[in-house]
């Protein structure tokens, strides 16, 4: 029998491109706050990130922390009541950046003469700087309005800050 | 002189190499806008303050004169949020979102203080159309009432689908 040599000169090629991936959720944090009765800032009782692993949010006793810039949706819900005088009581969505300022996003007051009020609200705030959340309780003169199941979900918009 | 011989090439191809990665898949909201609206005692359609829409060089929403054109078919989810009261009377003070067609308008979402008092609500809904569509916030009451309206903050969302 004679003898060849061949060589097999072709390249495998690759694979074909993976398919698109899932749809892209804004991170989202939802939490629950411990009821209160006096003024103060209102403390967190939990805290859930979706997903799980996003490190958009940090958390406190007290407040979030934005990691990141960006635009952020706020949902606030829960009950004010009051129920032996009628001074007011006001519960207030604060946000303040690395410089010490302040701005009240979302106020919610139980008015003079209101007993009790479920309140729900949203809002959206654009933020260029990295900002810290909470919620702030007030009451007036000697009101024994307390507040209860306030809970506040944010989440963050998939739209880079622009001025 | 060349021998006419079968040979069999007895081998497995290999796994060709994993392909790039795929693209991003699209992200949960395409296109969202939002508007605060001045507060007020007076009926008629509320009066945009400062909207803003993101992506900023979206087509899908046109804003012209406090009314909203949703420029592309598919879904959308719209959210109303606000504090409606009234002292004096009782008259059913109604903040509704109004949906164009073809130049009929109608309520597509009703929002009513019966009983003198006040609320702070928020309202969702989702839309799906296949045309353009103008939105609009209406207040309505009668002349005896003095319902107001604060706080009110709207926004529309774009879903890819």
């Amino acid at each position: 029998m004679e003898e060849h040599d061949y060589c097999l000169d072709f390249i495998i090629p690759s694979g074909e491109t993976g398919p698109t991936g899932p749809i892209v959720h804004a991170p989202k944090i939802f939490v629950s706050y411990h009821n209160a009765t006096t003024a103060q800032n209102l403390t967190i009782s939990s805290a859930t990130i979706f997903p799980s692993n996003s490190n958009i949010y940090t958390i406190t006793n007290e407040s979030i922390q934005f990691t990141e810039t960006g635009y952020f949706e706020f949902f606030i819900s829960g009950r004010l009541k009051e129920t032996t005088t009628a001074n007011g009581a006001t519960l207030k969505l604060r946000t303040r950046n690395t410089s010490g300022i302040s701005n009240n996003l979302i106020t919610v007051q139980l008015q003079q003469g209101a007993r009790e009020t479920y309140f729900s609200q949203i809002k959206i705030g654009q933020y260029g700087t990295l900002q810290t959340v909470m919620l702030v309780f007030e009451k007036n003169g000697n009101s024994d309005a307390s507040i209860e199941a306030v809970t506040l979900q944010i989440q963050r918009l998939p739209f880079p800050y622009s001025k | 002189m060349q021998s006419n011989s079968e040979y069999i090439l007895d081998f497995v191809l290999p796994i060709g190499e994993t392909g790039p990665t795929g693209p991003t898949g699209p992200a949960g909201i395409s296109a969202i806008m939002y508007t605060d609206f001045a507060n007020t005692s007076t009926a008629g359609i509320l009066q945009t303050s400062s909207p803003k829409k993101l992506p900023n060089n979206t087509n899908i929403f046109l804003i012209n004169n406090n009314r909203i054109t949703l420029n592309e078919s598919g879904c959308y989810e719209l959210a109303i949020s606000g504090r409606l009261r009234e002292t004096l009377s009782s008259t059913n003070a109604v903040l509704a979102i109004q949906i164009e067609v073809n130049g009929t308008q109608s309520d597509f979402l009703e929002i009513t203080l019966q009983n003198v008092g006040e609320i702070y609500f928020v309202q969702q809904k989702m839309l799906s159309i296949t045309t353009p569509q103008n939105v609009s916030v209406i207040f309505r009451k009668t002349s005896s009432s003095d319902a107001s309206l604060e706080n009110v903050f709207f926004d529309i969302k774009k879903f890819p689908y």
